[in-house]
């Protein structure tokens, strides 16, 4: 009774939002953060796979200019395929597949090189881990 | 002619699409200040910040797929841009340059670095400048961005909607 008049209190006085509740149960979403270092505009698209139709579905694109931050949040669990593509194609940029569960955060990071990738609660191995070419996270 | 049967869990998936991707909010910066603004962003569906350059008289609308309370704040534009610069310069050199010879200690320094972006972006904030408020589900609220010049003060703005 205690944890729920303090859980509604917390709530009630924004210290803690509905996302962070259903993250914290398991019901939550997911959240993708894209951080461009590169020197051109990102064009990103993030792609359902796993959808009742079969066919794939855009949820929403973002272009992120030099220097942005921006992302996907809320994404509900499944399957998805984010595309990453510049106009000159550098960075080379590329299509991570991957699968979100609730409370998932995937962290992206554009420079000019390439893309490096991490998941909030997992810790990389090797330089392999990172780049999203290589990545377990995306395949 | 044969007509097109759907079964019910395909409605009931389309009504829920239809409900998630309707309840989309959108927070709207506009920025009436003469000069460009740096800005970091919290809106409902993120527990990360974004971080959008605004010029003199553009205007931003940062996506939510959610309503729920948000909050803006004034970064210190230099400092932030050369924070930004040295984690590029990182991540050329060691992920993308020296990758194959990284050590695991260098791999979890470098991992560690990436997921500090976000407290370290607190350091680049405006102390003051900032503020925050409240976006229903299907709806849209405005941040004006101003600059007092008789304070040499940024300035913001933010409006909420009803919760209810």
């Amino acid at each position: 009774m205690a944890l729920g008049a303090g859980g509604y209190y917390a709530f009630s006085n924004g210290m803690i939002n509905q996302r962070e509740i259903l993250n914290t149960i398991g019901m939550g979403t997911g959240e993708i953060s894209i951080i461009n270092i590169a020197d051109e505009v990102l064009d990103t698209k993030l792609l359902r796979m796993d959808t009742e139709s079969g066919s794939p579905e855009t949820i929403n694109n973002e272009n992120i200019a030099p220097f942005d931050i921006s992302g996907y949040g809320g994404i509900q669990p499944g399957i998805y395929e984010l595309h990453i593509t510049t106009p000159s194609g550098v960075p080379a940029g590329g299509v991570c597949r991957m699968t979100i569960t609730s409370g998932d955060s995937l962290q992206f990071v554009a420079v000019p090189s390439g893309i490096a990738v991490s998941k909030e609660g997992m810790q990389a191995q090797s330089a392999d881990d990172l780049d999203m070419s290589t990545s377990g996270l995306c395949r | 002619m044969k007509r097109k049967k759907f079964s019910r869990a395909t409605l009931l998936f389309g009504l829920m699409l239809v409900f998630l991707l309707s309840s989309c909010s959108f927070v709207r910066i506009q920025n009436v200040a003469v000069s460009t603004a740096t800005v970091s962003v919290r809106v409902p569906d993120s527990g990360k910040t974004y971080v959008r350059t605004i010029r003199s008289g553009a205007i931003v609308d940062v996506f939510s797929s959610h309503g729920g309370s948000y909050t803006i704040t004034m970064i210190e534009s230099e400092e932030y841009i050369n924070f930004l610069k040295d984690l590029r310069s990182e991540i050329e050199r060691k992920l993308f340059s020296e990758g194959k010879t990284l050590t695991a200690e260098e791999v979890v320094r470098l991992t560690e670095n990436l997921k500090q972006i976000d407290s370290s972006l607190e350091q680049t904030r405006l102390p003051g400048a900032t503020c925050s408020g409240y976006v229903p589900d299907f709806d849209t609220v405005v941040v004006v961005i101003s600059f007092d010049d008789f304070n040499a003060n940024w300035s913001l703005s933010c409006s909420s909607g009803s919760s209810n």
